[in-house]
């Protein structure tokens, strides 16, 4: 009996001794992990950012700048963990905050928000709404921006693959095509305003000649697409960037 | 007990066994099921059997593959092993307590693979059954991707053969005991002890059964009858197709619905007497059939195995006794042994030849003992050189002596078989010789004899 009872403790003196070294390690690699994880790391971004953006919102003395740097914070961290909807809700708040900062002039601040909201529409795949405010940006800085502003091809090239993308989604060839060629429209008149002014050669250009290779490609224009490929891989060569097929 | 009543009515009545009695009834099967000691010979079987499985195990399916599982540098090292799957949980994981070194790694592997062995032959069997488990617990802990089902019933029949006295049958163990003893005195008997690890072990299997029948019982394909047509069809594991002939809808309904019936009887009727064997051969016929169809490894045969711990004691005496009773009409009569009765040193050496001569084919002469004085008068036994060497007889009736009778009795005893080959070295064969003799010139200065020694 005093045998057995000795083999007992003997084996339970094992067990604890082996669990109770291995346990702080255990601890340890939990909280290692804990900290070096990466959607941790977002959780706590998106935390403290939120906790800011809400802070500066309550306090009445903060300025407009201080909330709209909070806002884009809070949402980026949103964004990074796919949380698009919530993004959306505070890029709208902030497209209110921004609306009556100018009066009948360029409102830079809004056009932002503005083009906030429609990435956030986008990765919520609500083209229409993108397209929405990519339209609004676009009649915007038509009508207080120079004719040929860079920031017009922008918008420009933001349309054209809107309806691009839009045009993807529809199951009828004729619907199709319609979508096709707008953005094609749009494309071309993006890339015209770039090589106006002499940015032919830029990233910009390259992200807009791109996006014509494929809608050319798919309006069954081979010739042209062929022709605005050519043209994108050099500027990606230029770069010293590998060139994206798409 | 009953207390007979003196009410009129009740005496009419059938009698029926009174509380306590019953109670008393139930607590008597409790502990005679549990407890009652049983001959530890299938647990010892099963220990060999499953020890070489797990052997098998860990040089065949771990060893090649030991980097990628268990080192520094594995698919999960052991921290985001500690984060990621144990959590909170405690894990006995022998290897996280030692120094993050590989080698350190490998030693525990070597000391489980040493373990294992020293289990199977029984030598110091609690310690290295205990230390197996141990370890097969660590390494799975310690790597927990590469467990399934079979290693978690591995665990646990290791676990339970730490808990038996698995080791005192058929094991070192119980030949170095034995070689102590005066086998004229206790027999050759295995020591009798309580079965309560084999009967845990027995109720796990059931339960595992149980839990199979009641879970495939919940699956739609194992009530319609198609499931063992996916079964067999399952790419990761697949070994061999079932022939095309098979291929019919009404064999896979067969197939099936059998199954379920099996392992529905592997938990219930294998605890009835008269149905116990039938269902077992059922059960080796369904596992054999998954080895067939399915790359299951150890699973199986782990399995099977087990059934083994469900043979009767007596039947297994009968089933070796009828092994015998073949192999004593195929080569003859056991041999004649004659030993010096009175020599302490003789009847040790004498009992552990006997333990090893599993197939019985030495028969013990006491020329001491009166009782065999006409078989030795029969036989012609030569008492002068008796007295100096062991005697063996031959088929033709002459006697060999000595190292040579050895010699002659490791040619036919199986487990003597790694060392007959040594015997026949004729160097060895000289100094052996020597050596016996001198052993037995003075064989009653070295342990004496029985009055002696008490």
């Amino acid at each position: 009996m005093v045998g057995t009872i000795f083999k007992l403790l003997l084996l339970l003196a094992i067990f604890v001794a082996v669990i109770g070294t291995t346990y702080p390690k255990q601890r340890a690699a939990i909280e290692e992990e804990q900290a070096s994880n990466y959607d941790n790391a977002l959780i706590r971004q998106a935390m403290s950012t939120q906790k800011k953006y809400e802070e500066t919102i309550k306090n009445e003395t903060s300025s407009t700048d201080e909330r709209l740097a909070a806002g884009n914070a809070y949402a980026a961290a949103l964004t990074s963990q796919q949380r698009f909807d919530e993004a959306a809700k505070v890029y709208q708040n902030q497209l209110a905050l921004t609306w009556g900062l100018v009066n009948n002039a360029y409102n830079q601040k809004w056009a932002d928000a503005s083009m906030h909201l429609a990435g956030a529409l986008r990765n919520l795949d609500n083209q229409p709404a993108a397209l929405v405010c990519y339209e609004s940006v676009l009649k915007h800085d038509q009508q207080f921006l120079p004719a040929n502003d860079p920031r017009i091809a922008r918008d420009l090239n933001n349309m054209g693959l809107m309806h691009y993308l839009m045009g993807t989604g529809k199951t009828d060839a004729a619907e199709r095509k319609i979508e096709f060629k707008t953005s094609r429209d749009y494309l071309e008149q993006s890339l015209a305003i770039l090589d106006k002014n002499n940015l032919g050669s830029s990233a910009k250009a390259a992200a807009t000649l791109w996006n014509l290779v494929l809608t050319c490609r798919d309006l069954d224009d081979k010739g042209a697409s062929e022709q605005y490929k050519l043209r994108a891989q050099a500027i990606d060569k230029s770069f010293n960037r590998a060139c994206r097929e798409p | 007990m009953t207390v007979p009543s003196k009410i009129a009515p009740t005496e009419s009545l059938p009698q029926s066994p009174q509380a306590p009695e019953v109670r008393h009834k139930w607590i008597e099967s409790w502990n005679r099921f549990w407890f009652e000691p049983t001959t530890p010979v299938a647990m010892a079987i099963f220990r060999i059997l499953f020890g070489i499985i797990l052997l098998e195990n860990m040089l065949v399916h771990l060893l090649p593959d030991f980097d990628l599982y268990y080192g520094k540098n594995s698919l999960v090292p052991i921290n985001d092993m500690m984060s990621l799957y144990w959590h909170s949980s405690y894990y006995f994981d022998l290897m996280a307590a030692l120094p993050a070194d590989d080698k350190y790694i490998y030693g525990a592997f070597w000391v489980m693979v040493a373990a294992t062995v020293m289990m199977i032959l029984g030598l110091c069997t609690r310690v290295s059954s205990w230390a197996t488990f141990l370890l097969l617990m660590s390494f799975g802990a310690h790597f927990q991707l590469n467990q399934n089902a079979g290693d978690n019933y591995l665990r646990l029949a290791t676990m339970c053969l730490a808990l038996s006295n698995a080791g005192d049958a058929f094991s070192l163990d119980n030949l170095i005991k034995a070689t102590r003893q005066d086998w004229r005195i206790t027999g050759f008997g295995a020591r009798l002890s309580a079965p309560w690890a084999q009967r845990l072990l027995q109720i796990q299997i059931c339960i595992a059964y149980g839990h199979t029948w009641y879970s495939k019982m919940e699956g739609k394909t194992w009530n319609d009858g198609t499931a063992v047509y996916y079964a067999v069809r399952y790419d990761d594991l697949m070994r061999f197709p079932i022939p095309h002939i098979f291929d019919q809808l009404q064999i896979y309904q067969l197939l099936t619905w059998g199954t379920l019936a099996i392992e529905f009887a592997l938990f219930t009727f294998i605890w009835w007497r008269p149905a116990r064997y039938w269902v077992m051969v059922a059960g080796l016929s369904l596992h054999l059939g998954i080895e067939y169809c399915m790359n299951l490894p150890m699973f199986e045969w782990s399995f099977m195995l087990t059934y083994l711990l469900f043979i009767y004691p007596e039947d297994l005496t009968r089933s070796w006794n009828w092994v015998k009773a073949k192999i004593k009409e195929r080569f003859g009569e056991p041999y004649r042994l004659a030993f010096d009765g009175s020599c302490i040193l003789c009847i040790r050496t004498i009992g552990l030849m006997h333990r090893l001569d599993i197939f019985g084919r030495i028969k013990p002469l006491d020329f001491t003992d009166k009782d065999n004085d006409e078989e030795l008068k029969r036989v012609k036994l030569d008492i002068t050189r008796a007295k100096s060497e062991i005697l063996l007889q031959k088929r033709d009736g002459n006697w060999l002596g000595g190292f040579k009778a050895f010699r002659f009795i490791s040619l036919r005893t199986p487990l003597l078989w790694p060392l007959t080959p040594v015997l026949f070295v004729p160097i060895v064969s000289f100094f052996a010789e020597l050596i016996y003799k001198a052993i037995a010139a003075n064989r009653k200065l070295i342990l004496g004899s029985p009055s002696e020694v008490g």
